[in-house]
């Protein structure tokens, strides 16, 4: 009866129109809301743009915290905090759920093998205790890094060291106490270059 | 294996595929044409292929090439190169939507129907209008079409761009550059201000001796203390507003002496970037969605023309008196409206309409402040939801104004792919 059912879906899959098959989820599956999230972030959570994340396949935890902590203005941001505190919690529960279940599949990025290595060492010693050594972290409440757009990496890092975020997430902190511009670029483009 | 159980599934898998087939070829769930393809017909266009692949979607543009309005203050003065604005609608069949090429010239809402410039009818039985604006060229005395060369309005994207950025790169240093800004409502309300910041920018750097006047309409504007104060801080007293009570009312031009007559006063300047009164892209009003305004009343909650039956209004065109008329505003209404509609085709409850709109304002290339709004159905109309959107904080840091000009260009992008990609 499986493998019935996998030949007819693989049927269904073949008549399928091709444009059908390129774009995620359609159908009433697809979240109103998340649809407003997808001008920047795209519908499949996959971003085109350097600074903005990528969310698809990104842990569900971690989302609906993150949300959260730019509504209530715990997480500093330029755009986001504004925009969050449009929504209700079960809206941006909707939200991080329906990113979530998308695959993660971010594009290749540009990077240099020099920078990528120097930035491996660091990521090492510093980061792979919470986001595993390639990025990819089990824990629900730790955001996945490989493959992440490395501009924002770079932009959230910065405003890691400020402040503000010292004392609302003084773990990051002292991970990341001391780097240089150019270290933050070199972890920024180990974990952009990671599949 | 025995026959008889494979003869089953061939037959369970062959009256599965069918109607998929069916829809796929010649029989759709119902014919949506699309005329307009900017932000919003563009985004309408896609998302309806994306929420339902058994509807036919047909997508009707004027031109080859659409250029975007977004960031096209920059490309006047010379930090953005042109060809980052010129988009094209060829990805848009990878998601099995028919891209036409022709003139929307006439709606025919009682027999549902679409006929182009060249003859050719298109059939609907759901129509999307994204026409944008169009100008109302004789709203001023002695201004007509024609003036356009002489004093360009540089408001829709594309020839009118470059001939103003000319004219303000022969400029003579110590001259004076006006802006003229129609009634409201207008698309993009900070876009005007925006580009007296940039052209002062420019000047700043290469005709310090210049002076920029905006002859205003209105008697106030969006964001009007981040802009005077950004403008104190960047420009001196480069810029001059006078606002419509100020003796900023036009009601006569000279087009070739670039004389702008007032109530009170009256205006010259060396380059004058007149900006007619807008209204609804004219196929509009032929359709007859659009009322005494010039724009299409709709119901908020589908974006469905309160005149005519079956027609959803995206983008400019459409009258909701609290939303700013932004491409980003635009996308939000196109997947409102690919939402209605696959929603009615298929019979499933109306989803909840999201709206926002975002605008990037730069102060320079290397500055700027966002306005934003989030908005929500009430009485017929939209309003901001109390303690969300907003302007950036007047009092931001050097440090996030760079940030914000850095993903002005990464939410053009974002927005570009959303839409058209």
């Amino acid at each position: 009866m499986f493998r019935l059912i996998r030949q007819t879906s693989l049927a269904l899959a073949l008549t399928l129109p091709v444009s059908a098959a390129l774009a995620a989820p359609p159908g009433p599956e697809t979240s109103a809301l998340a649809r407003n999230c997808a001008h920047c972030h795209g519908i499949d959570g996959r971003s085109a743009s350097d600074m903005i994340p990528h969310l698809g396949g990104q842990n569900e935890a971690y989302l609906l915290a993150t949300l959260k902590a730019f509504k209530q203005d715990k997480r500093p941001s330029v755009f986001m905090g504004r925009l969050t505190r449009g929504y209700s919690d079960p809206e941006l529960e909707e939200v991080a759920r329906y990113f979530a279940r998308q695959p993660w599949s971010p594009p290749a990025q540009t990077t240099s093998p020099q920078r990528v290595a120097n930035g491996e060492a660091m990521a090492q010693k510093r980061c792979a205790a919470c986001h595993s050594e390639r990025g990819l972290p089990v824990v629900e409440n730790t955001p996945r890094l490989a493959g992440q757009q490395m501009g924002y990496i770079k932009t959230e890092l910065d405003r890691f060291l400020t402040p503000k975020m010292r004392q609302s997430n003084p773990g990051m902190f002292s991970a990341i106490e001391g780097l240089n511009d150019l270290e933050i670029d070199e972890l920024a483009q180990y974990f952009g270059s990671q599949q | 294996m025995s026959a008889r159980r494979d003869f089953i599934k061939r037959a369970l898998a062959a009256s599965l595929a069918l109607p998929v087939i069916a829809r796929a070829s010649g029989s759709p769930k119902a014919r949506v044409v699309v005329v307009g393809g900017g932000f919003g017909g563009a985004t309408a266009a896609k998302y309806l292929r994306l929420l339902d692949p058994g509807l036919s979607v047909t997508l009707i543009m004027r031109d080859r090439e659409y250029v975007a309005c977004p960031m096209s203050n920059e490309v006047l003065i010379g930090e953005r190169d042109y060809t980052e604005q010129i988009l094209n609608h060829t990805a848009l069949t990878r998601y099995g939507v028919n891209v036409v090429y022709g003139e929307a010239d006439a709606v025919d809402p009682a027999r549902k129907r679409v006929t182009l410039s060249n003859g050719a009818v298109h059939e609907y039985d759901k129509l999307v209008l994204a026409p944008g604006i169009d100008f109302v060229w004789n709203a001023v005395e002695g201004f007509s079409e024609e003036g356009a060369i002489l004093m360009p309005h540089a408001y829709k994207a594309g020839a009118q761009t470059l001939l103003l950025k000319s004219q303000i790169e022969a400029m003579r240093d110590g001259g004076t550059f006006i802006i003229a800004i129609p009634p409201k409502p207008i698309r993009c309300p900070p876009a005007p201000y925006e580009r007296a910041s940039l052209v002062a920018h420019y000047f700043k750097q290469h005709k310090p001796k210049s002076k920029i006047l905006i002859v205003d309409h209105s008697d106030n504007y969006p964001m009007q203390t981040w802009f005077e104060k950004n403008w104190a801080r960047h420009y001196g007293s480069m810029i001059t507003w006078v606002p419509g009570g100020g003796g900023g009312k036009v009601e006569r031009v000279d087009m070739l002496g670039r004389t702008l007559f007032t109530e009170f006063d009256n205006f010259t300047g060396d380059v004058v970037n007149f900006i007619p009164k807008h209204a609804a892209g004219r196929i509009a009003a032929r359709a007859g969605v659009t009322d005494e305004t010039g724009f299409c009343p709709v119901d908020p909650v589908t974006l469905t023309s309160t005149l005519q039956q079956d027609i959803h209004i995206v983008g400019d065109a459409a009258r909701l008196r609290s939303m700013a008329k932004t491409a980003h505003g635009a996308q939000s209404h196109a997947k409102i409206v690919a939402g209605a509609i696959t929603a009615q085709i298929n019979g499933l409850p109306m989803p909840k309409p999201y709206y926002t709109s975002v605008g990037y304002a730069m102060i320079s290339p290397h500055a700027a402040f966002t306005g934003m709004q989030v908005l929500n159905v009430n009485k017929g109309d939209v309003e901001m939801v109390k303690g969300a959107g907003g302007p950036s904080p007047l009092n931001a840091t050097d440090e996030d104004m760079a940030l914000e000009a850095r993903l002005a260009k990464n939410w053009y992008n974002a927005l570009v792919a959303d839409a058209f990609l």
